[in-house]
């Protein structure tokens, strides 16, 4: 599959938060992102045939592959690598940092909600269990995937209820989301990553140590990206409220040198442990960020 | 004006605060990368700027004060780097400056101080010095170096500088600086110290002091030539700050050394020599040198006459002619004192008349004028011998009233006259007045009319027993006689006509002088003196000790010698006589003191010796200010230069 250019009927951010509907705005986003593709992501999600085997007596024979038997006259039975659908988590982050928005932005907590509330979709579309696990300084809630409609009701219900507030702890949280996990699955981590890199990695480590596959959508406000101006700050911490007076273009520098730094080794870490990191600007319509993602995950979906 | 530059500070300023950014408050999703280091970097870069403008500022004021040069004004002694300032300078011309000391006259110090001076002020900074001769202050440069030699003897010319100096101190904008070379004679620092305490202008003065530190002189005064006493010239030798040890004491007379002697006298001592030369036949004139080198040499040599004569000037305030026989009668009349009679018509009287005059006369003056009222005003007028005798045509006339009433006459004046002719008595003949008189009573004096009731003491009797002379002292302590009828040619007595004339004249002016007693008439070189022929109708000649004209004595009031020596004076119509000039022996007396302004006045005035004027003067020389302030200016722009900040474009 290839990467699509972005279609002139992709839905900026800012047009589609008005919708207060999380569900439609999910719908009208995978709708839209699927009525853009050249290939269904419905063929072949559900179906993870492994091999053939041969038919031992007693067994159910709902399995047997009988256009096999009609062909060769044996009876096999149809392996597939898991018995069940694809068990993903969504680990959202909703701590106070996500709330933030540049003037004239979506804030990053509404378009993770929106990417969460769209992926949790295309999840449910595929017949593929999926849950949802938030947190700011710890675990706040924690869905266990499903793949019902109702499960997709109750996940949109949560994000359309969760409000960001606290500390991020996101490496604590993933590492104590990581914890819960007992099967293998695929884990979508949306969060700003404001926290030590250190700390996340060891996250991400232990997410991979439970056979985790894992993407980290890293989610920025244009103005995470370019921080500085030409003017004195008087910057407050939205999380902890302590206020900083900065000189614009200093902060500016010394803000780039360190978010280099900090993204340089998350990004390492993420290399180093198989783990896809994407980096989603806020600005950027849903469906492309999407696409990206889906592109990176052509495998899955 | 130029400290109007300063204004010029307020561009950075302003700029600073135009391109104050304004400040921007904002939440942010997380300040982790902002925390500590660029919250210190901002403070940095705030404090850079800050420190950037304050240096701007700075620059900008030290280049204003350094072609302002403010500090000048705060330092009352900056106005030397003036340019358009003025300085006065006085040099004192006392003989005192002669006094040597490092191989140079004081005056010569005080020149070089000048010259000093003169290289450091700026070139548009004027410089006047004080012309001792022409008596004002002469800019320097403009007439090249004065011709005035660099000291004389005589008075001190400081009061006619700091008058000249008042006067032409206040034309200019600022307060011009004056500066003293002086050794500071005890009376030179009192006058400097009654102008600093009388003066509201607060100018700068530098006093700059050339006594010598242990100063040493040795001085000689003549007391007396050879005369009635012997063949010898008496004479006092001091030695000050140091002991003057044996050395040869000369008379000479001319050029020929008619005696000597040797004297030796401690420290801070007097000796008296008496030296024995040729009598006053050989040695009229003369003059005592002291034998040695010391650093002040005017007092080395004084100068001696053998018969000192005193001239006194005698005024006759006459009518009219009666008084011509008393003219010639003072003119005859030589020991002790030689008179100088002049008559004038009261009318013709003025006050230097009167005040020039040792004796006056008043003869038969009928109507008082104006000035010869001076007589009854108290201390206008040093004491004077007085001789009235009456105007007997108006006997009851105002002046006579005037006089006797001034005298304590309470009765009023009565004119007697006598039956038979009236002679005079001496009251005695052991008073000092009358003692040794030719004769006790005179039967060829003839007195016709006569006043009664004289006020005073009476020196002299008619034979009737009533005053024909009396004395009395006045309230302004002039000396009085009275004579109750007229002395000069008169209707009322034959006086004139006889043989008592002149011994009565004789007896009653020397009687009047030694209650009076008249200041001895010494001749001090560059010290003005009354001139004893004011007034007369032929002026006296005055010969130096060569022979040569040195001046004529007539119309001035005030006369005097330049130069210490002998003189020969030749009165019109008499014998010549010979006066002996000494220099002002306060000029070698070593007694320094340096001004000492008081209060306020202390700031503004610097009190300096030669050395520490010489530091004083290279100091501004070095105008060390300036120099601070340019190495500031170049220290600002390098500090500006360090906090710079390039801005990238865009």
């Amino acid at each position: 599959m290839n990467a699509q250019k972005p279609s002139a009927s992709f839905l900026r951010p800012e047009q589609l938060t008005p919708i207060r509907n999380l569900n439609l705005r999910a719908k009208i986003i995978v709708e839209g992102l699927i009525a853009g593709l050249h290939r269904s992501p419905y063929h072949g999600f559900s179906a993870e045939f492994l091999e053939h085997r041969p038919y031992f007596q007693g067994e159910s024979i709902r399995n047997i592959d009988w256009r096999k038997y009609a062909r060769s006259d044996r009876t096999v039975v149809r392996l597939f690598e898991d018995e069940t659908n694809l068990y993903a988590r969504i680990l959202f982050d909703k701590s106070a940092s996500m709330s933030f928005s540049s003037q004239g932005a979506v804030s990053k907590f509404d378009y993770a909600r929106t990417l969460a509330a769209s992926l949790a979709w295309i999840f449910i579309r595929q017949r593929d269990a999926v849950g949802l696990v938030t947190f700011d300084k710890s675990v706040d809630t924690s869905m266990p995937p499903r793949s019902t409609n109702v499960q997709l009701k109750n996940i949109i219900s949560c994000l359309e209820a969760s409000t960001p507030s606290h500390t991020t702890r996101c490496g604590a949280a993933i590492d104590e989301a990581a914890r819960s996990i007992h099967k293998r699955g695929l884990c979508v981590l949306i969060s700003d990553l404001f926290d030590d890199a250190a700390s996340i990695i060891q996250g991400l480590r232990h997410l991979r140590f439970k056979r985790q596959d894992t993407i980290v959508i890293w989610l920025l406000d244009p103005m995470e990206r370019e921080f500085g101006r030409d003017a004195l700050l008087e910057v407050r911490d939205v999380e902890s409220g302590e206020k900083v007076f900065l000189d614009g273009e200093t902060a500016g520098e010394y803000y780039r040198r360190g978010m280099e730094r900090h993204r340089a080794e998350i990004e390492n870490a993420c290399k180093e442990l198989t783990i896809d990191c994407e980096t989603v600007i806020t600005d950027e319509p849903f469906h492309r960020a999407l696409l990206r993602i889906l592109e990176k995950r052509r495998r899955l979906f | 004006m130029f400290l109007w530059g300063l204004l010029f500070v307020a561009v950075p300023v302003i700029i600073h605060f135009f391109e104050r950014r304004r400040t921007i408050r904002l939440e942010f999703s997380s300040i982790r990368f902002l925390r500590d280091t660029a919250v210190k970097a901002s403070r940095r870069k705030r404090l850079k700027r800050l420190l950037l403008l304050l240096t701007r500022i700075c620059t900008i004021a030290a280049i204003v004060l350094l072609f302002a040069q403010p500090y000048d004004r705060l330092d009352p002694f900056g106005v030397l780097r003036d340019p358009q300032g003025r300085t006065f300078v006085w040099v004192d011309p006392t003989i005192s400056m002669d006094y040597r000391a490092d191989g140079a006259a004081l005056w010569e110090h005080a020149r070089r101080g000048v010259w000093a001076l003169d290289s450091i002020l700026p070139k548009s900074h004027k410089l006047y010095v004080f012309d001792n001769c022409l008596g004002e202050f002469v800019e320097r440069g403009e007439t090249g170096e004065s011709a005035c030699p660099g000291v004389r003897h005589g008075e001190t010319t400081l009061r006619a500088a700091l008058r000249t100096f008042d006067s032409r101190r206040r034309s200019g904008a600022h307060l011009p600086t004056l500066v003293l070379f002086s050794d500071f004679e005890r009376h030179d620092a009192g006058i400097i110290d009654t102008f600093l305490s009388v003066d509201s202008l607060f100018h700068p003065v530098v006093c700059v002091s050339l006594a010598p530190e242990r100063g040493c002189n040795y001085s000689l005064t003549a007391a007396s030539g050879p005369g009635a006493h012997g063949p010898f010239v008496d004479c006092l030798v001091r030695a000050r700050g140091q002991k003057l040890r044996q050395c040869d004491v000369s008379v000479l007379s001319g050029t020929l050394r008619t005696g000597h002697g040797q004297v030796e006298c401690g420290r801070d001592d007097s000796v008296e020599v008496r030296l024995e030369t040729g009598g006053p036949e050989q040695s009229k004139t003369g003059a005592v040198r002291l034998g040695i080198d010391d650093p002040f040499m005017h007092d080395n040599t004084d100068y001696f006459v053998a018969e000192s004569r005193r001239l006194l000037r005698v005024l006759i305030v006459s009518n009219d002619n009666s008084a011509f026989p008393l003219a010639a009668a003072l003119a005859s009349l030589h020991a002790p004192s030689s008179y100088a009679p002049v008559i004038r018509r009261p009318a013709e009287v003025v006050f230097e008349d009167i005040d020039s005059a040792e004796i006056i006369v008043l003869n038969g003056v009928a109507q008082p004028t104006g000035v010869l009222r001076a007589l009854f005003a108290k201390r206008s007028l040093e004491k004077k011998l007085i001789v009235f005798s009456p105007d007997m045509v108006d006997e009851q006339g105002a002046f006579n009233r005037d006089v006797l009433r001034h005298l304590g006459a309470t009765a009023a004046v009565e004119k007697r006259r006598a039956e038979t002719a009236l002679y005079p008595v001496l009251p005695d003949t052991v008073s000092v007045l009358w003692r040794a008189f030719p004769r006790f009573e005179d039967r060829s004096v003839a007195v016709y009319e006569y006043l009664a009731a004289l006020p005073g003491k009476p020196l002299l009797h008619l034979s009737n027993r009533s005053a024909l002379v009396t004395q009395c002292i006045d309230s302004a302590e002039h000396c009085w006689i009275v004579l109750s009828t007229p002395i000069g040619i008169s209707r009322s007595n034959n006086l004139a006509e006889t043989g008592f004339y002149v011994p009565l004249i004789d007896r009653m002016l020397r009687f009047g002088l030694s209650l009076v007693r008249p200041k001895e008439h010494v001749w001090v070189a560059g010290f003005r003196e009354r001139n004893p022929f004011y007034g007369a109708t032929m002026p006296a000649q005055v010969y130096d000790a060569q022979g040569r004209q040195y001046a004529q004595w007539g119309g001035q009031f005030v006369v005097g010698f330049e130069t210490p020596g002998v003189y020969k004076i030749q009165p019109p119509e008499d014998a010549s006589y010979w006066v002996s000039v000494h220099a002002d022996t306060r000029e070698g007396q070593l007694a320094y003191r340096r001004p000492e302004p008081r209060g306020e006045r202390k700031r503004y005035v610097k009190v300096l010796d030669e050395r520490a004027f010489d530091e004083f003067v290279q100091t501004l020389g070095r105008r060390s200010r300036l120099n601070i302030l340019w190495i500031l200016v170049g220290l600002l722009l390098l500090a500006e230069l360090a906090l710079w900040e390039w801005r990238k474009p865009g």
